[in-house]
């Protein structure tokens, strides 16, 4: 049951994240505002995730619990994020289910592809190109795949929190974490990630 | 599940246009799972916070902070689901703690083993045939005078730790107390404040004569009080208390064997002072017996 797996680029911040979060809870407010950058990205693109072009919106709804209910909290960096985790995906879910009633439009917004800034071409037209298919490859996974891989890989939990905030067993959301990444990159066409298939059911990890 | 294959479908036929394939040729070229993971995180992290829409949300969420932080709201209580510290290192720091609780304590009952080692090599020099370990450092007066009395003294001290270390505010407070009660025994006798006071004084009789004494010179506390009170009356009764297995007629025996300048009061100090380093070096020694 270790936590070999954990994705590594949100943890380089959770100590910097941590001490935001408490001077935050000591009344701090540009603290708040520095938890709420470096939360956010992650937290908006696990919503975009699963709602698509409302995910500002739910994620403004969730900041608005997380801004009250911060005095509440305990915990270091890592679980931080799990905890807002776990409220953004409450409103998701409470978003989703009002839009049950009627259709919503289907297209991702065009402005998600114009990203400002001064990047080289090559890296602009990568990333551009990535996110708007990654995005649209993720939101094809099955339900409890997609969000096993956007909480592990873009919000940055390990496979416990990621459990938690899920409501699941870690293991049923590693194989499904699992399966998802597979699935992914093998629509993605990358090369020797689909050999690795026998470890699928096997993994411990 | 059919609306989000229709969203991608969507999305891919209107971007088909730009090249699907660079992204399989870009950075997930390392070829493992780890590759996949970081490009999404990359991909999927960046878009949506251009410093317009993040700093207008962050604009809304601060001002919300601070509302809540202005009501009091964040002084709420925290519920099962808002504490996310992690079980395993709480369990992990507190196994450190009780291991080095334990390193602690074995250094401590080592030294103690170490200088009972000392203290059992220095009573062969005595050669005291009866209780070599007991009194070891115990001048030959004492020994020779009280040698049926000390094997249960030292007992009965230990049993009763509080005893000696009663002070003379508290015997004052009591004598209070009991010339509150109008001086007579009644049910509150039973207890044991009343069971020290009687000890202290050497017997229900004495209690008065005892407590005029404390309460006439309570006003300073140390020093005064012992030595005016306890000559004659405590002691002369006390004694045969001590050797009967009373506990609190042993123990303020002891106190006030301290303030006596008597070679037989101090012989009974150190004695039972030995004794009890000895107990317990003797429990240290078998107990390291056993760790090693």
């Amino acid at each position: 049951m270790g936590q070999g797996g954990e994705p590594r680029r949100a943890q380089a911040y959770d100590g910097e994240l941590g001490a935001a979060v408490a001077r935050a809870q000591g009344g701090d407010e540009a603290a708040f505002a520095a938890a709420y950058r470096m939360v956010q990205p992650g937290l908006l693109g696990y919503l975009r995730g699963i709602v698509g072009d409302d995910a500002e919106d739910v994620a403004s709804d969730a900041w608005l619990e997380i801004a009250r209910d911060l005095g509440r909290f305990q915990g270091d960096g890592a679980g931080f994020r799990g905890w807002t985790a776990t409220i953004a995906r409450h409103r998701a879910l409470d978003h989703l289910r009002r839009m049950r009633v009627r259709p919503r439009s289907a297209a991702l917004e065009q402005d998600v592809l114009d990203l400002p800034g001064p990047r080289s071409t090559h890296d602009e037209v990568l990333e551009s190109l990535s996110t708007e298919r990654a995005l649209a490859l993720v939101r094809g996974l099955p339900r409890d795949q997609a969000e096993a891989v956007l909480l592990r890989v873009v919000v940055g939990l390990d496979g416990l929190s990621a459990a938690r905030v899920l409501g699941k067993r870690p293991g049923a959301v590693r194989t499904a974490a699992h399966r998802g990444l597979k699935r992914l990159a093998r629509q993605l066409d990358v090369e020797g990630v689909t050999d690795d298939g026998p470890r699928t059911l096997g993994e411990s990890t | 599940m059919g609306e989000r294959q229709d969203d991608r479908g969507a999305a891919d036929g209107r971007r088909r246009c730009v090249q699907p394939g660079a992204t399989a040729s870009g950075a997930p070229a390392r070829g493992d799972r780890t590759g996949l993971e970081e490009l999404l995180a990359v991909v999927l992290r960046a878009p949506g916070t251009g410093p317009a829409g993040g700093s207008e949300g962050e604009q809304r969420a601060v001002a919300a902070f601070r509302a809540a932080r202005d009501a009091g709201a964040h002084s709420a209580r925290t519920r099962r689901r808002d504490d996310w510290r992690q079980q395993g290192q709480r369990r992990a720091r507190r196994s450190l703690r009780a291991t080095l609780t334990v390193a602690v304590a074995s250094l401590a009952l080592g030294g103690v083993a170490v200088a009972a080692i000392g203290t059992v090599g220095s009573s062969t020099d005595d050669g005291s045939g009866a209780h070599p370990t007991t009194r070891p450092s115990a001048p030959p007066a004492a020994s020779g005078g009280h040698s049926t009395a000390d094997p249960a003294a030292p007992a009965s001290t230990r049993a009763l730790p509080a005893g000696p270390a009663a002070t003379a505010e508290e015997t004052a407070a009591r004598c209070l107390a009991y010339e509150k009660a109008g001086g007579r025994s009644g049910e509150a006798m039973a207890t044991t404040a009343w069971q020290r006071l009687v000890a202290a004084a050497g017997g229900e009789d004495q209690v008065t004569a005892y407590c005029a004494h404390v309460t006439a010179t309570a006003s300073p506390p140390d020093g005064t009080t012992r030595g005016n009170t306890t000559p004659g009356t405590a002691r002369a009764t006390a004694r045969p208390d001590g050797a009967g297995g009373s506990p609190g007629a042993a123990a303020s025996n002891g106190t006030q064997g301290q303030g006596q300048d008597g070679g037989q009061g101090n012989g009974r100090t150190e004695g039972q002072t030995e004794g009890q380093t000895d107990g317990q070096s003797n429990g240290a020694k078998t107990g390291g017996g056993k760790g090693s």
